[in-house]
């Protein structure tokens, strides 16, 4: 009985480990264009990337997933016309960058806001480039004042990913429960599943702590 | 200037990823709910089992096309179907008019009645005075559920479970004091382990034509209906090279 | 528009079970967390000491819908807990989701007061002290206000969270909102707007 489902679950965890570095570039890419929107000097794309980032981080992780699973689609084929198939894969991970989106659009927003004004008109007397400027002043800086919260939000993620289970796509946490419900032994996988994730979690935090460690030490 | 032709490259990439992945089904999709022994069931290698599963297959090898199964929430199937995630759902799925007002089905490829089974002992039996205050499960969103509520109504407490197996689990744990389901999926698990040596079918089985009864169908969305006559056709077929019984009885112990 | 009328009571109760979890929860979590604290910050015994700890590793390692998993299907498989009286709490989802929760934000909000208790600035208690406040004194006046304002903040965050997590019980059959709402799709297959 264990090893027979042992492979399920192995195949689970590498879904769960996919949805969450693909979650966790897509996530970080959005969370880019949302801060650079909230610090617009233009009042309408502040109030749609605020508002958007307050609705998503009010409602539940659940609902956005089932508002993405069910509604997406439904939005999609208005949008182009004709039925377009998103996988399981597709709306678990959009759900999930959505919501790792919203949380870490904030930190990147309040980094910036960190940033002495002094590091940045220095940069416009040199006469840096948006791009150098982005490059060689802000980035710098930012990563620093956003690096502990983003990996914290890593945490919070892969343990997020768990919810698309709920919606039929075949990661850990519905590997221990198809074995559960199979074998009726639902402690024996829930636990295992549940080990799985603790060592996920404990290598996320273990970079973590060097990468942290590193930056303590550069900053002396 | 460029930070902005940066990120509008950015965006076009990730709509292009996004596009990219979005997949056009080619083979016919078939989607189920695979804990729903003996119909359906997902085994220790991940695949998908079951009697509808073999009588799918024929049914392609009938149609002369390739198919693939899709393992999905119960309760998600109607509305992907009617939205085109797949092309057909199936399943143990009872042909009702509450159901054939949103999907179309093909005719029935078998019928059973529907069962309670509790424990060997409970005091209960079919009838308003006999489960009043009892505990029963079913399976989210199927027609069970809308049974007990029409029929018992306020007089019994319902629970509904993801799956099946997971209200027969409950029933072992002493959570339920009954379990509603498919004849077919009760006796499975009957037979399974024992559990027949501590539980029993409570009453006689159930026929309720308005839930149950008309038979399991396959379901396209509505108006597929050059899909839907194919199916028929093939299913008709299968009936009559005696293929379907032969499935149905390798199944099911009559 | 008129199907969403007809179900609102329905969903109004949902609402209800949804409250009533997440007080229960926070209360449950609050006690646990002070309990936890104290035994943390005074030392009181080096095992309890490491168990408290390989408690918070396992409750923030693990997704909370896979704790509610375990606490409210698993129960049922040892026979410690399934044959003896504790069975009667577990056969309530109601008690599983408030136990899985409530252990949940337990874990979480005990990180948060041992991370605050460390937050008092060292001379604001050596200046009690040295004013000659005694024990008592030192808590009402200096640490525990200090304490709350520090953690506020953080803690309303908490309690969003277990807010947002209740939304996971409707998975162990208790017909919180999520799960109503998702009952109510089942019957009228109409996703939008609900």
């Amino acid at each position: 009985m264990w090893t027979a489902y042992s492979a399920q679950i192995l195949l689970g965890t590498w879904v769960t480990v996919k949805l969450t570095v693909v979650a966790l570039i897509a996530g970080s890419v959005l969370a880019m264009i949302l801060a650079a929107g909230k610090l617009s000097t233009r009042k309408i794309i502040v109030v749609i990337c605020s508002g958007f980032t307050a609705m998503i981080r009010s409602v539940p992780e659940l609902l956005v997933l089932f508002a993405v699973y069910f509604g997406g689609e439904v939005v999609l084929v208005k949008l182009v016309g004709h039925y377009v198939n998103l996988d399981y894969f597709v709306s678990g991970t959009l759900a999930l960058s959505l919501i790792f989106a919203a949380y870490f659009s904030e930190t990147l927003r309040g980094a910036y806001l960190a940033i002495p004004k002094g590091n940045i008109t220095a940069a416009h007397a040199f006469g840096f480039s948006a791009w150098q400027r982005f490059m060689h002043v802000l980035f710098p800086a930012m990563w620093r004042y956003a690096l502990p919260s983003f990996g914290n939000l890593c945490l919070v993620l892969l343990k997020d990913t768990s919810i698309v289970s709920l919606i039929g796509l075949h990661d850990l946490a519905r590997a221990a429960y198809i074995a559960g419900s199979a074998t009726e032994k639902p402690f024996t996988f829930y636990a295992l599943a549940g080990v799985i994730y603790l060592m996920l979690t404990h290598v996320i935090m273990m970079v973590n702590r060097q990468i942290n460690h590193k930056l303590r030490i550069s900053k002396c | 200037m460029k930070l902005k032709i940066a990120l509008k490259n950015i965006i076009t990439a990730v709509i292009l990823i996004g596009v990219g992945t979005v997949t056009y089904a080619k083979p016919l999709v078939w989607a189920t709910e695979a804990t729903y022994p003996p119909f359906e069931s997902t085994n220790a290698q991940g695949k998908i089992v079951g009697m509808d599963i073999d009588i799918a297959n024929a049914i392609c090898q009938q149609m002369k096309t390739t198919c693939q199964f899709v393992n999905a929430p119960w309760d998600s199937l109607i509305p992907s179907l009617k939205l085109g995630k797949f092309d057909i759902i199936f399943g143990g799925m009872n042909i009702t008019p509450a159901r054939a007002k949103q999907v179309s089905f093909t005719q029935a490829y078998y019928t059973a009645p529907a069962e309670v089974v509790a424990a060997k002992g409970a005091k209960l039996s079919l009838s308003q005075s006999g489960l009043k205050g009892k505990t029963i499960g079913t399976q989210k969103g199927n027609t069970f559920q809308f049974y007990l509520q029409h029929t018992y109504g306020s007089s019994i407490d319902i629970k509904t479970y993801a799956s099946v197996q997971q209200a027969f689990i409950d029933l072992k744990n002493g959570r339920l004091d009954a379990v509603m389901s498919d004849q077919p999926t009760v006796q499975h698990w009957l037979e399974e382990n024992n559990h027949k040596q501590h539980y029993q079918v409570v009453g006689n089985p159930i026929h309720d034509k308005q839930y149950f009864g008309a038979g399991y169908g396959i379901a396209v969305k509505k108006g597929n209906t050059v899909l839907l006559n194919k199916l028929n056709k093939a299913i008709a077929a299968l009936k009559q090279n005696g293929k379907l019984s032969a499935i149905i009885n390798k199944y099911m112990k009559q | 528009m008129l199907t969403i009328l007809h179900f609102l009571p329905q969903m109004l109760q949902g609402v209800l079970l949804t409250m009533m979890v997440l007080i229960c929860a926070l209360a449950l979590g609050l006690m646990l967390s002070f309990l936890f604290t104290f035994c943390l910050e005074r030392q009181v015994n080096r095992y309890l000491s490491y168990l408290i700890h390989i408690y918070l590793f396992i409750f923030r390692g693990t997704p909370t819908l896979v704790q509610i998993f375990i606490i409210y299907y698993g129960a049922g498989q040892i026979s410690l807990i399934r044959y003896s009286f504790l069975w009667q709490a577990f056969k309530q989802p109601f008690f599983c989701a408030v136990l899985a929760l409530g252990l949940n934000t337990a874990a979480y909000t005990t990180a948060l007061f041992t991370g605050a208790i460390r937050a008092i600035p060292r001379g604001e208690i050596q200046a009690g002290i040295a004013l000659g406040f005694n024990n008592v004194a030192l808590y009402q006046k200096i640490i525990i206000p200090r304490l709350f304002s520090i953690i506020l903040p953080a803690y309303s965050n908490e309690v969003v969270m277990v807010l947002k997590s209740t939304s996971l019980v409707s998975a162990i059959t208790l017909p919180e909102l999520t799960g109503v709402t998702q009952t109510i799709i089942g019957q009228t297959y109409m996703t939008s707007g609900l």
